[in-house]
């Protein structure tokens, strides 16, 4: 961290996201300690050694504290990890069968708005049939908006037809809710105006960009006309 | 990439130019101490805290870093490039400026020949 990224980019909206939501939320007693000390190996081992090694004491943890925030925090460890299943093709099911049963066990959970955080863990249909059940017991608005918009973020790639549907609904019923620094209507509102691609192709009068800057100034793209703009995505990764 | 970018910056300071980022990080306190540490000047928008944020959504980014040179009336003239490809894009620009590190980067390499 801080470092510079170099010339190797980070190709893949799924390692980004893998990354984005590799910072587990504050928690209190055993799970917070489990979590350190996972920080700690991964320092030591890599992120795969790291679950290796305590894989088993998340697990017991999800055992005895089962019912209880301690225990779904563990079990959602353990259903992030799932990502290390990659290579054995056992990512998908391993964490649909994980997910289903959370829902069954800790209906009511806020927590559960993870599940739809990890959208790229599942199969496409298991996921939307995962998040509709989902919608359906939590009493969570922000859960519900989290399993509309990884819904329509998973179909934007599998059913691009579909997609519009859920941000639509995200937009308009879920406008408020906050997503990271923004919110859902933010976001939605930007898949739902997409830059088509052949308008970002050399010759293209750049899109506008209105935005604030880091220091939370306004600032837009067409303020530096008469000069050349290097735009530049970048993170401090 | 960072040193990098603020020796194009230094160079390129009197020139019609103009280095702006686009930032996805997800925790801004600590982008903010990052920033200073790194003597990052130029400005960023802040893309919503994370990968997936609105601008990176609406221009379709899904590699970071990824760049676009826009020229000065305001039309893309190198779309979705990497971090390596800029040099050569900006020398079309502002040859006179960037040419001299490259012709010294030959002068070495010719200087190991001998």
């Amino acid at each position: 961290m801080g470092g510079s990224p170099g010339l190797s980019p980070l190709r893949g909206a799924m390692l980004a996201a893998l990354l984005a939501t590799g910072v587990a939320p504050a928690a209190s007693g055993e799970l917070a300690e489990l979590e350190a000390k996972h920080e700690a190996a991964i320092e030591e081992l890599g992120q795969r050694g790291a679950y290796d090694a305590l894989r088993k004491d998340f697990e017991a943890l999800a055992k005895s504290g089962a019912g209880t925030e301690e225990g779904l925090g563990a079990e959602l460890w353990l259903l992030r990890m799932h990502w290390w299943q990659r290579p054995d093709g056992t990512m998908e099911s391993g964490a649909a069968t994980l997910a289903r049963r959370l829902l069954d066990e800790y209906p009511t959970s806020a927590s559960l708005k993870r599940i739809p955080e990890f959208d790229y863990l599942f199969d496409a249909a298991d996921f939307e049939n995962i998040c509709g059940r989902l919608t359906q017991v939590t009493p969570h608005t922000e859960v519900k908006a989290w399993c509309l918009f990884s819904t329509g973020k998973k179909l934007v790639r599998s059913a691009p037809e579909r997609a519009p549907e859920f941000f639509r609904i995200l937009r308009e019923k879920y406008g408020e809710v906050p997503y990271r620094a923004t919110t859902f209507g933010e976001i939605a509102a930007a898949y739902l105006d997409r830059h088509d691609p052949a308008d970002l192709e050399p010759g293209k009068l750049a899109p506008e960009i209105i935005g604030v800057d880091t220091s939370g100034q306004p600032m837009r793209l067409s303020d530096y006309r008469g000069k050349v703009v290097v735009l530049d995505f970048w993170g401090d990764w | 990439m960072y040193p990098h970018e603020r020796s194009l910056v230094k160079k390129l300071a009197n020139a019609p130019f103009a280095l702006i980022g686009v930032n996805s990080d997800r925790d801004l306190p600590k982008l903010r101490k990052a920033m200073e540490k790194e003597k990052i000047t130029w400005r960023s928008f802040y893309d919503g805290g994370g990968t997936g944020g609105p601008i990176a959504t609406r221009w379709r980014v899904s590699g970071w870093p990824t760049l676009y040179v826009i020229d000065a009336e305001g039309r893309i003239r190198f779309a979705d490039i990497r971090a390596g490809e800029l040099d050569q894009a900006l020398m079309t620009f502002f040859p006179d400026l960037l040419g001299e590190e490259s012709e010294g980067e030959e002068k070495g390499d010719a200087g190991r020949d001998l």
